[in-house]
């Protein structure tokens, strides 16, 4: 869900999204793949690992998105995210060269000093060219230019690392992925097709160090790991979103989003409760409600972001409030990639069916400054 | 030569003026006026009453010997030859073509060296000088009108009798001013701006005594000025080279086969194969008639 | 001053004809001078502006062996980016073919945008419009990604009617793409390239265009410290692998800078011949102008004017000509440099670079060098003339002067120097080249020529007590009267006389080289040309942008059944050596070669063998050229950067060429593809059958081609024309600097003529008195120039023999290595030779003119 970011960036820019919207809104006449050669999310997949942990070059889109709350020895606080994207532009190019571009790929770092009041952020585009950027299928390898994510045994090994900040990490895989939607497909949009198979590994614990700042630090905590893949998600109307991934201390994990459109419908909300001993189950769209709070203006940007949140679930019943670590960890990338949004670490309390609780998590929120996402779908 | 500064230069020239003409402090002052603008406002007077004491010689020439060419092939122009020429005296030298008497007006304008003899121009003796300073003495001491007048032609009458105070570094407004004092003093001053190329011969000669005299030297030489003009012409430039002798206190020293000018000079030196044919002291002579 | 103006300046001004010719003799010279140099400065600028603009901010470069980096290579060096940013890079050059009808050469460059935009500054016409935010590398992407899409500059299509989202028809080898133009580049950074000739593509797109699948021409490097970069160079060039060299950019303008270095160099030296003439004119009109003004030097001598003052006013006279002259010939050698640009361009575009050429704007440098190698050269010239001027003693204001007295008083001083010049120049000529410049052989070149021009008065002399009575016999009372009057100035000819002679010298000395280089190469052409047919892809295909051939073209050749045999060859540029220099690997059918071909060879003996032995063999033939600027021999082993590392390679045989004096390595085919790869080749020789007409296979062969072929297929015959076609254009340049030489050379004897007509106007007065006519008059003047100039071209000869065989046995050899065998180009030295008398006839047609002005009605005083 949350790499649409950089998806609807890219495509957009590519010129191929509208044909991709297009396409996924009449490709349920044309069953399983789009008339530009691409395969569509539909059901009956079924997932297997550690395949799918690797790359999936049938379908257009593709990311691996790791985040996580970290601590250092002397109880530093810090945050990370490291993301892989593929964006597939042409299956099958008809130009032998090896940099003829079927897919580019996208990576971005960011890590943030909780205590330091600072984020750091990196991003790379590439093409696969002759192999500076790439995916494996079959396993997960999946890199740009040094940045990698690779598994090492039954561990994800994580390495980026910019010029002055970056991580080196490894994620035990903790919980069993969790399949998203129905069995894995997660249905995006209204129209069938429009959804991508979804898992994610909920609670990873995680050792490592970051540089931060020329300085390295080792640090422990827990991480959070998204994959996803399909070809057409995204349907008009739809300005942006927000994204909750969260931990709890009683050992539950959860996924929530909501999709905000410009044309007066309540946004689109989904959600996935992950119980202390690795049993999901959805949350019903009914039984959701996001309240925003507390606003905070970007000075880079002018952007007014609502950083804290009061969630509420049915069932299980929850209230729960977010706070970000830090309020500046807006990613302004107007010179590079060109779309802000504000991405961060964020800590949750309140109670879980009677019980208080206490967490971690990562907060998304696009959509809140320049053109409506939607215009990148024109 | 002392030159330090402009006093040094004043008492420099100074001293050379008293060494050069060595009369009455009166005439000393009077010339410093002059010269040097000592008392502004003061001109060069029309005509120039002078009172003139014959003390010293401006010239001294002492048993003169040239040779042209070396050895047996040389041919002996002047064989030993003796003259001396006081301020304000105006000599002739006569005598027939090839008797040496233009050569001996070159030993005596330090335009050549002799071969043996000595010449003293105001005192100095020419053999102590190099190029240098004979130059110099030519510059600041001597005046040439030449039978050819040596006019140069790319310059105007003007500026050809500017030439000896230009060579002598007089500054261009002062040269000018002099330059037309002199052309007026020889009546050519409407001739001023024409070139040599497009005036008579006598005004050609007229110009170049006007070069000769621009400077104030204390000794002219004329090497058969009116040997290239007409009679009318050269009766012409001769009364004025009489005048100007007269009223200027200069020395001049004249070649010349034509016996009527020799008639007009104070003294006659007569020569002949190179040697002294006979001196007739005429310093009595006086007052000669122009028309002579 | 006011003495120099008026003594000095009025002359100069009163004699406006002399005047006027000595500040022509000498600013043709200075222009001269100065348009070879701009035009020098231009091509190696020209090229040098391109590779800045092209490079942008790129700090360093990684280059392969002649062909590129291949990409296995390129894989491995993920590393760099420790260092800064990396872009491989590939950049060619095509035509293309514009809706106005015409074709017009572009620079192709492929990059990964995504990677390239830092490196240059490129800006989008039709983004910047409505957005003035810099365009990001993904928007350049979209634009760039579809295999037909390149992007063009604004300057370039507007120009030719391209628009944006039209289609643009792009030429590469024997093939037409049609492109279509996705963006337009506002007039900054690279698109200021040539003119705005470049077309940005995908780097896929460019491999694909290009057959470079596989590799790319260079990988560029934007360090993250750039003021480290000495320290990171050396870094890196200690971890590449073999094969790839790290260097700045600005290297490959030094290796064409240095390959030019000797064409320059020589043309340089040439240009100066016209300078030393004018400056002679200079040393004529002073030494004239002293001679004639004797009485007037000694009236200001005996005036008070010292001896220092006499030698400033006539220094001071040559300065001041010199001044006008440079002055002058600065802008007019600007405008030289024009066409000095085209006629030196065809040579550096056929053998040595494609670059566009401008002619640089004359700065302040170029009017201090011209002022700063004019005036002290004047100064020297007039040293002498002005020191007798100095001598005068102030006796000559009234002395009679006889100017032929000097004459007779002639020392032998100058054939005593004379001995010691061509002492000199004998030594000179043994000794090698310094930095592959023949300096030694040019100063045995101008020893020559001092030689020559001190013995000069001894032959007028000598000329001049033997001619009088076949003068008499032959031409009558006015050529008595002419040999009386020119032995009446033999001290002041002698002068104008020696700066005829030393440019006819010159021109004969390069008219015997040009010739017999001519003569050789023709020699080589028919040896070497065996082929019947020659294929090429377009008119000429300029060096460093090779059109090739494609398979399919070259499957469709071979087809034809009259075609015996086929040698492809393939060129490439390849820095060899310890400096680096440029030099040619090509690549051959050493079988077909072999089998058909007609390489001369110099050694070994036994040739052919070594070299049927270097068929697919780690072997290489060499030109004389190669053998002789590297010292490499047949059977010593040299080593040649390969992408695969340095490699031996036996030298099997040592060859004649002509065609460059970069020194050439050819392998076979076999071998080349092993060691570099398949490369498209750029040319192909075809054999035919023995009873096949060549003529109607080439047309065959171009109707099977179609219409819209690129082929370009040449018989035998004409290409042996083509190749003396564009051997005469390489030496066009060097005629047109000798014609000027001459032409300022007799305008110096003209100008001597009228300085003694004008000085004799008494003696022509007389001459009349006694009975001559004005036409008699005319032709005594008419038969004295020519006699001048007949003399002149007589003595020229004799010279510029001698100087042609130090051009061509030391100065030919030590610059571009070639052998040339001996020819005397007898039809055009007897041609050239009735010129001159004849141009010199009539050069004294003026002063002539003058003599019956002045004898006829002149007021005499």
């Amino acid at each position: 869900m949350r790499g649409w970011r950089f998806v609807c960036v890219v495509a957009a820019l590519l010129a191929v999204l509208d044909v991709m919207v297009s396409t996924g809104v009449g490709a349920q006449d044309r069953g399983a793949t789009t008339s530009d050669g691409w395969r569509q999310a539909t059901s009956g997949y079924s997932m297997a690992f550690p395949r799918d942990h690797g790359s999936h070059p049938d379908y257009r889109i593709e990311w691996w998105y790791y985040t996580g709350n970290l601590e250092s020895a002397d109880g530093g606080r810090y945050g990370y995210q490291v993301t892989f994207f593929r964006v597939g532009v042409d299956p099958a190019p008809e130009n032998p060269s090896a940099w003829a571009v079927r897919d580019l790929f996208m990576a971005h770092l960011a890590v943030t000093d909780v205590d330091g009041g600072r984020q750091w952020v990196a991003e790379r585009l590439e093409r696969g060219g002759i192999g500076w950027a790439g995916a494996r299928t079959g396993t997960l390898e999946v890199w740009n230019g040094d940045w990698q994510a690779e598994l090492v045994g039954e561990s994800h090994s994580l390495v980026a690392f910019d010029r002055e900040f970056g991580v080196e990490l490894s994620l035990d895989p903790g919980k069993p992925p969790v399949l998203h939607g129905e069995a894995g497909l997660s249905q995006k949009g209204e129209t069938p097709g429009n959804a991508s198979h979804y898992y994610s590994l909920t609670r990873m614990p995680t050792t490592g160090r970051l540089l931060i700042d020329g300085d390295e630090v080792e640090v422990f905590g827990t991480s959070w790991m998204d994959h996803e893949f399909g070809t057409s998600f995204l349907e008009p109307g739809q300005v942006g979103w927000d994204w909750f991934s969260l931990q709890l201390d009683d050992g539950s994990d959860v996924m929530l989003f909501q999709l905000r459109r410009n044309d007066g419908r309540a946004p689109r909300l989904a959600g996935t409760w992950v119980a202390p001993d690795g049993t999901t189950r959805i949350i019903q769209p009914g039984d959701i409600e996001l309240a925003d709070g507390r606003r905070w203006t970007s000075p880079a940007s002018g952007a007014v972001y609502p950083v804290e949140w009061r969630l509420s679930l049915g069932d299980p019943s929850a209230e729960l409030g977010v706070k970000p670590m830090l309020d500046a960890q807006e990613l302004y990338t107007e010179e590079s990639t060109g779309v802000t949004y504000w991405e961060g670490a964020v800590e949750v309390s309140g109670e879980v069916e009677g019980r208080p609780v206490r967490g971690l998590g990562y907060l998304e929120m696009t959509g809140y400054v320049g053109r409506p996402m939607s215009e990148f779908f024109r | 030569m002392l030159r330090s500064g402009p006093l040094g230069e004043l008492s420099t020239r100074a001293a050379r003026l008293v060494e050069q003409h060595a009369f009455d402090p009166l005439v000393s002052i009077r010339s410093l006026t002059v010269r040097f603008g000592l008392f502004s406002g003061t001109k060069l007077p029309g005509s120039w009453p002078r009172c003139i004491v014959l003390s010293m010689h401006v010239l001294e020439a002492v048993d003169l010997h040239k040779t042209y060419g070396d050895g047996a092939g040389g041919v002996q122009a002047l064989a030993g030859v003796s003259l001396t020429l006081s301020a304000g005296e105006l000599v002739a030298v006569v005598g027939p073509s090839g008797c040496g008497k233009s050569t001996l007006l070159h030993l005596c304008g330090a335009m050549d060296r002799p071969t043996s003899g000595r010449v003293h121009v105001g005192g100095v003796t020419l053999a102590d000088l190099d190029d240098e300073a004979l130059t110099q003495l030519r510059r600041e001491r001597v005046g040439f009108v030449f039978q050819f007048f040596n006019l140069l032609p790319t310059l105007t009458l003007q500026e050809n009798i500017e030439l000896p105070l230009l060579l002598a570094g007089v500054e261009a407004t002062e040269s000018e001013r002099r330059a037309r004092a002199s052309a007026e003093r020889v009546g050519i001053e409407h001739r001023r701006d024409h070139h040599p190329g497009a005036v008579s011969g006598g005004e050609l000669q007229r110009a170049a005594v006007a070069r000769a005299l621009v400077h104030e030297p204390a000794l002219v030489i004329a090497d058969e000025p009116t040997g290239n003009l007409d009679s009318e012409n050269g009766r012409l430039v001769l009364t004025l080279l009489t005048e100007l002798t007269r009223q200027t206190g200069v020395a001049m020293l004249l070649a010349t086969h034509d016996q009527a000018i020799a008639a007009a000079a104070d003294r006659v030196v007569r020569m002949r194969d190179g040697l002294e044919a006979r001196d007739t002291d005429v310093t009595i002579f006086g007052a000669v008639a122009p028309s002579s | 001053m006011i003495l120099f103006r008026r003594f000095i300046g009025r002359a100069l001004w009163r004699d406006p004809v002399r005047t006027a010719v000595t500040v022509a003799g000498l600013t043709l010279g200075v222009a001269v001078v100065l348009a070879i140099r701009l035009a020098n400065t231009g091509s190696v600028r020209g090229f040098e502006r391109a590779l800045e603009l092209v490079a942008g901010r790129t700090s360093l470069e990684l280059v392969g062996a002649g062909v590129g980096v291949a990409e296995p290579a390129l894989a491995e060096l993920g590393w760099l980016r420790e260092h800064g940013r990396v872009s491989p890079v590939i950049d060619r050059t095509a035509l293309v073919l514009t809706p106005d009808g015409t074709e017009w050469p572009v620079r192709v460059l492929g990059v990964d945008i995504l990677r390239d935009q830092p490196f240059r500054d490129y800006r989008l016409l039709q983004i910047t419009e409505d957005n003035l935010d810099d365009v990001r590398p993904q928007d350049f992407l979209e634009l760039l990604v579809d295999p037909g899409s390149l992007i063009l500059t604004e300057q370039f299509a507007s120009r030719h009617g391209l628009t944006l989202g039209g289609p643009a028809r792009l030429v590469v080898g024997d093939v037409v793409h049609e492109m279509s133009v996705r963006g337009l580049l506002r007039d900054e950074g690279p698109a200021r390239v040539v003119d705005g000739q470049l077309a940005l593509v995908d780097i896929a797109t460019a491999q694909w265009l290009f057959a470079r699948i596989g590799w790319v021409d260079r990988v560029e490097l934007q360090l993250f410290e750039p003021e480290a970069i000495d320290e990171i160079e050396a870094k890196v060039s200690a971890r590449l692998p073999e094969g790839v060299q790290v260097q700045r950019p600005a290297q490959r303008g030094r290796q064409v800078e240095k390959m030019l270095a000797a064409f320059h160099f020589n043309l340089n030296a040439l240009s100066y011949i016209a300078l030393i003439v004018g400056v002679f004119l200079v040393y004529n009109t002073v030494a004239v102008s002293v001679i004639a003004r004797r009485r007037e030097i000694g009236t200001l001598r005996a005036l008070g004017a010292t001896r220092g003052r006499v030698l400033r006013l006539f220094l001071g006279e040559a300065a001041a000509l010199a001044l006008v002259g440079a002055g002058l010939g600065a802008p007019l050698g600007w405008l030289l440099a024009q066409g000095a640009v085209r006629l030196t361009s065809t040579t550096v575009n056929t053998l040595y670079v494609t670059s566009a050429a401008t002619v640089p704007s004359l700065g302040l440098a170029d009017l201090l060098l011209a002022l700063g190698v004019t005036v002290p050269l004047a100064l020297l010239a007039a040293a002498q003339p002005a020191a007798e001027a100095a001598a005068v003693p102030p006796i000559d204001a009234v002395r009679q002067i006889d100017p032929s007295a000097q004459a007779r008083r002639a020392s032998r001083r100058p054939q005593v120097v004379a001995a010691v010049a061509f002492a000199v120049a004998a030594w000179c000529s043994t000794r090698p080249p310094v930095d592959g410049l023949p300096l030694f052989g040019l100063a045995a070149a101008l020893a020559v020529v001092l030689g020559a021009a001190m013995l000069v008065p001894a032959l007028l002399s000598w000329l001049q007590r033997v001619g009088r009575a076949p003068l008499a016999r032959w031409l009558g009372v006015e050529g008595l009267l002419a040999h009386a009057n020119l032995s009446a100035a033999v001290s002041r000819l002698a002068v104008s006389v020696a700066a005829l002679v030393v440019s006819l010298a010159m021109l004969a000395a390069i008219a015997i080289m040009i010739g017999s280089f001519r003569e050789t190469v023709a020699y080589w052409v028919g040896q070497t040309l065996q082929a019947d047919l020659f294929v090429a892809v377009g008119d000429r295909a300029p060096v460093g942008a090779p059109l090739t051939i494609s398979a399919d073209t070259e499957a469709q050749l071979a087809s034809h059944p009259q075609v015996r045999a086929i040698d492809p060859f393939r060129n490439v540029d390849l820095p060899y050596g310890p400096d680096g220099d440029l030099i040619i690997l090509g690549a051959g059918d050493f079988q077909v070669l072999l089998d058909y071909g007609g390489l001369l060879f110099k050694a070994p003996a036994d040739a052919r063998t070594a070299m049927r032995a270097a068929v697919d063999a780690d072997a290489v033939v060499v030109s004389e050229v190669f053998a002789n600027k590297h010292g490499v021999s047949a059977g010593e082993w040299i080593s040649l950067d390969t992408p695969g590392g340095r490699r031996s390679f036996k030298v099997a045989a040592v060859y004649y060429d002509y065609s460059s004096d970069r020194g050439l390595v050819v392998m076979d085919r076999r071998t080349f593809t092993r060691h570099y790869g398949a490369l498209r080749p750029t040319g192909m020789t075809l054999y035919l059958d023995p009873d096949a007409d060549p003529d109607g296979v080439r047309d065959e062969l171009l109707a099977a081609a179609g219409p819209d072929t690129r082929l370009f297929i040449q018989t035998n015959a004409t290409l042996r024309q083509e190749v003396l076609r564009i051997f005469d254009a390489t030496f066009a340049i060097t005629y047109a600097l000798e014609a000027i030489a001459i032409v300022v050379a007799i305008m110096g004897v003209a100008a001597t003529l009228l300085t003694l007509v004008l000085e004799r106007r008494h003696e022509l007065a007389m001459l009349r008195l006694v009975g001559a006519g004005r036409r008699q008059i005319r032709r005594m003047v008419i038969i004295e120039a020519t006699l001048l100039g007949a003399l002149s071209q007589g003595l020229g000869l004799v010279v510029g023999f001698v100087l042609s065989l130090i051009l061509i046995y030391v100065i030919n050899v030590q610059s571009f290595g070639w052998t040339i065998q001996f020819h005397l180009p007898v039809g055009f030295l007897a041609q050239s030779t009735l010129l001159v008398a004849a141009t010199t006839g009539l050069a004294g047609l003026y002063p002539a003119a003058v003599a019956m002005r002045t004898s006829g009605g002149d007021r005499e005083r």
